[in-house]
């Protein structure tokens, strides 16, 4: 009954009074609930998102941020990469500052789709992006590191999963060992690594026949801009007005320069070119004409001198130079390789190098433009009249990656949203069932025990409190004396102990330290001592034993304290981590907690996050359907 | 065997032959014939999985390690990555347990305590298989006195061997530089250029810093280079082998200064002034967020540079030289050590075998080719690509590269690797933190001078009787005295307790006890004996054996030395004890304040309102659904200390101007106590909430007859009824609140400036961080002795009370 009388509730004192209280309470409950909001949203987000600190994640309502997230995702934020595809010094992927939004506005994406024109161009380069892009043009992307998964990982392993069937397959096909489907990472690709060329031959192949059927959003193609666009910058100091003065040219910015994929006919941006292209870019994508082959021939052949010191060096089996044809797919590794940048580089000026004109620059774009050319007749006027644009020249033509991730997020909102919410939960549950045991170490030790605190203690209890033994109070005290003692003293003892008994990794060790607690038994003796004496008197006279008596009786009458007491075991069992770690160091018996804490030192903090999230859970669903336990066995001290 | 006449003597000898097979099976095995294969264990091991450049290299060197020696089967031991200082314990923690692999990571910090604790068996014998050049390419000259030192027999021995040695040079931001109207090709060749550049480039309007500085309890690490370049040191050996701390010599007392001119420098731009210094913990975010122009970064051994390391807009160049024209910087690596614990010569010899193959020209060739396959050569060693066939590569990375690496290895000092030297930042940040609170402008450069050395001075003194433990004879003596002296109080305060105790457990006993018969006495025995064996064994014994710890020089691994009162005495004489206690004092008073009452005032208003009973309650309890160590990082990410962080947002509304939060000496140990407080709440107030429940309705009713007042009632009704729930939990929340270690060690780890350094903190700290079990239990049994009154108090009303839940 509360202390301020019904009658007296109407007072001007006691409504006041109210007032005052609700006040404090809807300030607290503020406190209370905006952290644990805070926690919710920082659970759906990411490295973009993290540190915006917004109760509603603003990619929820705001485009842009949907967007961020988005290429955080996609490109492992590689700004890099961003760059390129969005032509745009996006200095780095922040939604709290809003650096995509600024992007947007400046690039104008919005009025962009507007246009026919441009929606046409970008429905042509979409199919293209989907069905006709050479293969070894784009990654895979949405890659993920630390252990984590990621759509385009996930959706390898379903792909292995259904071509092998069984992870013992997969394992004889790979030479692997892998237990578990979520463990198989796909073979990672650095298309515009100078000198990058694929590893895992097997692996590697089936891979590319994976990378064919992925759908456009997870396709990230190469086209050249950034490796460019940096080089240019690094010729001029990073100042535009310097370079158009050195190339007498007018750009705007450094992203207005076109990459010319033939050497220029103009000699100050050919010699800045040349030299991009035989320090700087990727080998795989440089094509030799006929003249080209014919002076790369004449280097090895210079170089090596016979075919057989070639064959030897190339594991080869060429009948002469004349077979000789550009290194292809794997076989861009090693001496081959060497060989190739050095003809290329042509620093070694005793040897045939190459004439620079012979050779030619494969991006996606200029695949693309052939792709147009040949669907509308061969010219940029076919082009223009067929989609409505104004193209003047061919190397006007770039792709619309950009804006046609945009057009994705926009007109998908709904799903996107939705794979964003969900994606960090799906990423913390698949790591714990790749984790084996986790689920039933972590069930088993807490059955044991709430098992053992529900009997040993009461059973000593009950012993103390039925038996009226002179010595009772003596044992008490030996049982509670253990409290006036730091705790810190037996921490380390404790440990050494379970080690000489050989008992370290193994439930023994998580169960034995904690098995009788002397306050426990304290409390559940002062509940026994006040149960009716009668009801003993009247069983013993039915013949019951002492056992069945302690569940007959006992038992049902302190209903809530054992509630109680298993609830408060659940709780402690299942939040240990440091404990369980310190005695059991081999991952086979890792509990969840314990797998948990080791995912957040080794994952980013909005997985982090995700995992707390995760691991909150069974602790809620147990307290709010014990709410009536909770509050039906407090225990409380009352005067005797 | 005395049964054996019972046996025909033929039975016997099968017997004893099945016996020993079956022993034979149990004892392990038998030691392994040559050809059998070995088991080496190791931290961790290249794994296939690995789809980074670095990591499929570091397989494909395994993998021909195993194809050289088709003997040798390794192993990783997986182990908990632990964030901050339990990192450091993990290891200890798997060697104390016999898990630990036979191969042992080693840091400089942490070197001597594993060669005096005995954990490293020496390498001499494998060290002498190595040629004179392949010695001096494996261990550098600077690095040479870290890995070949006296062990704890008094003789020299190789401990470690060192892989892909790092050492520090400075990178500059080329954007900044340009920015500031510098040339960015132009970096600071001395300290008078350093500072004159910072000062150009710091623009407080930007947020953009010239150099930056750590702080927390390691921030001197951030200076250390000064340190070096002015030629001074932080530990040296003298020449019977012991260590000193010596960051007090007139060189010392030039880089404090010149670290403090720079810290406390402000410039005045765009109509902002600010400092020319960042000083921060999230210093390394600065730098790569751009708002950083200098700094000392550690380029290691064949990878230099990150993988982001971008040559147009990152210069490197060496250490800038210090005043007498040196310069210096800190040399650091990771070494591999093989566990002495492990006493299979094979063992030992396949574990060299991998440690060797590691770092071989071989694996120096196949990383290189991997590196350069996978398109990563830009990160690659120079001087590796050149040495492995791919000249033509070296030319992209970033110009100056090599040559600064190079002269910073040679001239390098190594991190600090004397004994117990973990904590020598710690003791080298004080000053710094100090001196940076102190206004020394006013005095003339030699006053200054003096004073700085005086403080320093200071530290180096506690350095050396805390870190190293020199105590003149006389001293140690009359100190044992004064710890005799105590311990006995402590020990007669114990007896009273315990015979106290007794006494009020004796008034409590029912007078009348019938005799118990013999049936009911063995059931007694049955049910009691399973709960008092465990106590005993789990909690009794570990007593016994951790209080005989507190009087010997502790070693995990055995070999444990007596030494009488010692530690006891070297706690009561520690000004750092009774400053954590202070804290601790205070801590439990704030906790009081902001953990114990609340609870209480909420409980009734719960129960007064009229509405929303049930939604508040659940609301306020949400906290507690949270476990401890999320609610502590998710608050650190709250008490975020920039201007724009969540709470200086919300103060900002009121108009309070923003604060540093946990990095505020005088706001941490509030902000530290809060968290905790507000996540107890909610549960707190629950147990009053059922309390005030049972207070009989007639009690109020009659109060109203009498025209009883709100706060009357309150006063003479409500808090009589809640007197024992009151006291229990107020002695229960002072025992605590002098305990508490956890959100120290989730939140600040004992800083800023020591502010949150408590006593609980500081006993996990000795025991468990720097192995000083001895000590950390000493202080432990101080404290309980100090609790002492308290704890007799709360046993004392437990026996009075009778306790009752509150749904019957």
């Amino acid at each position: 009954m509360p202390v301020i009388s019904k009658v007296g509730r109407s007072s001007p004192g006691a409504r006041f009074t109210f007032v005052l209280m609700y006040t404090f309470l809807a300030l607290g409950s503020v406190t209370m609930i905006w952290p644990f909001l805070m926690m919710l949203a920082s659970s759906i987000s990411s490295e973009a998102d993290i540190s915006d600190y917004r109760v509603v994640p603003r990619f929820l309502r705001d485009d842009s941020a949907l967007l961020a997230r988005f290429l955080n995702d996609k490109y492992k934020n590689l700004i890099s990469t961003v760059q390129e595809t969005y032509r745009f010094d996006l200095l780095r992927i922040d939604v709290r500052t809003g650096t995509v939004k600024d992007m947007l506005d400046k690039l104008r994406y919005r009025e962009k789709l507007a246009d026919p024109a441009q929606r046409k161009f970008l429905a042509e380069y979409d199919e293209f992006l989907a069905k006709d892009i050479p293969v070894d043009l784009y990654e895979a992307t949405h890659y993920w590191s630390y252990g984590l998964i990621g759509p385009m990982v996930k959706s390898y392993q379903d792909w292995i999963e259904a071509k092998y069937g069984t992870i013992a397959r997969v394992n004889k096909a790979y030479t692997e060992q892998y237990t578990y489907w979520a463990e198989i990472t796909p073979p990672s690709e650095r298309i515009g690594f100078r000198d990058w060329a694929p590893f895992y031959h097997e692996r590697y192949r089936e891979f590319i026949e994976f990378k064919k059927t992925l759908p456009a959003w997870l396709r990230g193609p190469f086209d050249g801009g950034y490796k460019w666009v940096s080089h240019l910058k690094y010729a001029s100091d990073g100042d535009i007005a310097k370079l158009n003065a050195k190339l007498g040219t007018t750009h705007e910015d450094y992203w207005a320069v076109p990459l010319p994929l033939t050497a220029p006919g103009e000699p100050r941006l050919r010699a800045l070119w040349e030299d991009f292209v035989r320090r700087k870019w990727p080998l795989r994508l440089i094509e030799l004409n006929e003249q080209g082959v014919r002076e790369y021939r004449a280097h090895l052949e210079a170089r090596r001198k016979s075919i057989d010191r070639l064959n030897e060096l190339y594991d080869s089996n060429y009948k002469s130079f004349e077979e000789i044809i550009l290194p292809r797919g794997e076989q861009w590794q090693g001496v081959r390789q060497s060989d190739f940048i050095d003809f290329l580089v042509g620093e070694k000026t005793d040897l045939p190098g190459l004439n620079i004109a012979n050779l030619s620059l494969r991006t996606t774009s200029g695949e693309f433009r052939e792709w147009l050319l040949a669907r509308h007749g061969g010219t940029i006027e076919g082009i223009n009249s067929a989609l409505g644009t104004k193209f003047s020249r061919a190397d006007e033509i770039l792709i619309p990656q950009g804006l046609s991730e945009w057009k994705e997020i926009t007109t998908n909102r709904g799903q996107w949203r939705w794979h964003f919410v969900k994606w960090n939960y799906f990423e913390i549950v698949s790591f714990l069932l790749t984790k084996g045991r986790a689920f039933s170490n972590t069930v088993i030790y807490i059955l044991l025990m709430i098992v053992i605190h529900l009997t040993i203690n009461p059973l000593c209890a009950y012993a103390l409190s039925r038996f009226n033994l002179s010595y009772a109070y003596k044992v008490l005290l030996f049982l509670l004396a253990t409290m006036a003692f730091p705790a810190e003293v037996t921490m380390i003892p404790n440990f050494l102990l379970l080690r000489d008994l050989g008992l370290l990794n193994s439930f023994y060790a998580l169960v034995l330290p904690g098995m009788a607690n002397g306050f426990s038994i304290f409390l559940l003796k002062g509940f026994f001592d006040t149960l009716p004496k009668e009801l003993y008197e009247a069983a013993q006279l039915d013949g019951a034993g002492e056992l069945r008596m302690f569940y007959q009786i006992t038992v049902p009458l302190c209903k809530p304290v054992f509630a109680y007491i298993a609830l408060i075991t659940f709780t402690g069992a299942y939040g240990a981590f440091l404990f369980a770690l310190t005695v059991c160091q081999d991952p086979k018996m890792w509990t969840i907690m314990v797998w948990l804490y080791d995912l957040n030192a080794t994952s980013p903090e909005h997985i982090k996050v995700a995992a707390l999230t995760v691991a909150m859970i069974p602790t809620l669903i147990v307290f709010v359907s014990c709410q009536r336990v909770i509050m039906r066995g407090i225990v409380l001290p009352q005067l005797q | 065997m005395s049964f054996a006449r019972f046996l025909p003597a033929r039975r016997v000898t099968v017997a004893a032959l099945v016996l020993a097979s079956l022993l034979a099976g149990f004892a392990g095995p038998l030691p392994a014939a040559p050809h059998e294969s070995v088991t080496v264990r190791t931290w961790s091991l290249p794994s296939k999985r690995g789809n980074s450049p670095a990591e499929i290299a570091g397989y494909r060197i395994r993998e021909r390690f195993e194809e050289l020696h088709p003997h040798i089967r390794l192993e990783a031991t997986t182990s908990l990555q632990i964030e901050g200082h339990v990192q450091d314990a993990a290891p200890l923690m798997a060697i104390a347990g016999g898990t630990s692999p036979d191969i042992l990571t080693v840091n400089f910090r942490q070197s001597d305590t594993y060669v005096s604790q005995g954990f490293l068996a020496p390498l001499d014998e494998y060290i002498a298989e190595l040629s004179r050049e392949v010695l001096d390419e494996r261990i550098p000259e600077s690095v040479r006195p870290v890995v070949h030192r006296r062990g704890p027999d008094g003789q020299m021995h190789y401990y470690m061997m060192p892989s892909q040695v790092g050492a520090k040079t400075l990178m500059y931001r080329r954007d900044l530089f340009a920015a500031a109207g510098l040339d960015p090709d132009r970096p600071p060749r001395n300290w008078e250029e350093l500072r004159e550049m910072a000062v150009k480039i710091a623009d407080p309007s930007r947020g953009i810093y010239g150099v930056g500085f750590l702080t927390g309890t390691h921030g001197a690490w951030s200076m250390f280079n000064y340190l070096v370049s002015a030629g001074a040191s932080a530990m040296i050996q003298i020449p019977n082998g012991e260590w000193r701390a010596a960051f007090d010599s007139d060189e010392a007392v030039t880089a404090y200064e010149f670290v403090d001119e720079l810290q406390k420098m402000e410039v005045t731009k765009g109509g902002r002034i600010g400092p020319v210094a960042y000083r921060g913990a999230d210093f390394t975010a600065k730098w790569i967020d751009g708002k950083v122009a200098m700094q000392f970064v550690t380029l290691g051994g064949a990878q230099l540079g990150g993988t982001d390391f971008n040559p147009q807009l990152i210069g490197v160049a060496p250490v800038p030289l210090g005043p007498t024209g040196k310069a210096s910087s800190e040399v650091n690596c990771g070494m591999h050590a093989i566990f002495a614990g492990q006493k299979d010569k094979r063992v030992r010899d396949a574990a060299w075998a991998y440690i060797r193959f590691t770092d071989s020209p071989e694996a120096r060739r196949i990383y290189t080719e991997t590196m350069v396959e996978q398109g990563a050569a830009r990160n690659l060693r120079p001087k590796w690509l050149i040495t492995h066939g791919f000249p033509e590569l070296a030319d992209l990375a970033n110009p100056g590269l090599e040559a600064a690496f190079e002269r910073a290895l040679r001239s390098g000092t190594p991190e600090p690797y004397g004994k117990n030297c973990q904590y020598v930042y710690t003791y080298m940040t004080k000053p710094m933190e100090e001196l940076f609170y102190m206004d020394l402008k006013a005095l003339s450069p030699g006053a200054r001078r003096a004073k700085i050395k005086e403080v320093l001075a200071r530290y180096v003194h506690e350095a050396n009787e805390r870190m190293i433990g020199i105590l003149p004879e006389p001293v140690r003596k009359k100190r044992n005295s004064v710890a005799w002296i105590v311990a006995a109080i402590a020990l007669a305060s114990f007896g009273w307790l315990i015979r106290q105790v007794f006494r009020w457990i004796n008034e409590g006993l029912p007078k009348s006890s019938d005799p118990v018969s013999g049936y009911k006495n063995r059931m007694a025995v049955m049910l009691i004996a399973p709960s008092l064996l465990l106590i005993l064994m789990w909690q009794y014994y570990p007593l016994l054996r951790g209080s005989l710890m507190a009087f010997q020089q502790y070693n995990i691994l055995g070999g444990s030395v007596w030494v009488g009162i010692n530690n006891f005495a070297d706690v009561l004489y520690d000004p750092r004890f009774w400053h954590s206690l202070k804290n601790a004092l205070y801590f439990c008073a704030l906790w009081m304040l902001m953990g114990f009452l609340p609870p209480m005032f909420l409980a009734v208003m719960l129960q007064e309102i009229p509405l929303g009973k049930i939604l508040f309650r659940v609301l306020f309890y949400l906290p507690h659904l949270i476990s401890g160590i999320v609610i502590f990082f998710m608050w650190r990410g709250i008490y975020d200390p920039l201007p724009d962080g969540i709470l200086n947002k919300i103060i900002g509304f009121v108009g309070i101007p923003p604060q540093k939060w946990l990095q505020d000496p005088d706001l941490a140990l509030f902000c530290v106590v809060f968290p905790p407080a507000w996540a107890h709440l909610g549960a707190g107030c629950i147990i009053y909430l059922a309390a005030l429940k049972g207070i009989p309705d007639d009690l109020y009713e009659a109060a109203d007859m009498d025209g009883a007042s709100f706060f009357n009632k309150l006063r003479y009704i409500v808090f009589p009824y809640l007197k024992p729930l009151i006291v229990i939990n107020a002695v229960g929340a002072t025992i605590y609140g002098f305990k508490s270690a956890d959100a120290v060690l989730a939140m600040t780890g004992g800083g800023p400036k020591d502010a949150t350094q408590v006593i609980g903190y500081e006993i996990w700290q000795r025991s468990f961080l720097y192995l000083q079990f001895g000590q950390g239990t000493a202080m432990a049994w101080i404290l309980g002795v100090l609790l002492l009154a308290f704890t007799a108090y709360q046993l004392r009303i437990l026996n009075k009370v009778e306790f009752r839940t509150t749904g019957k």
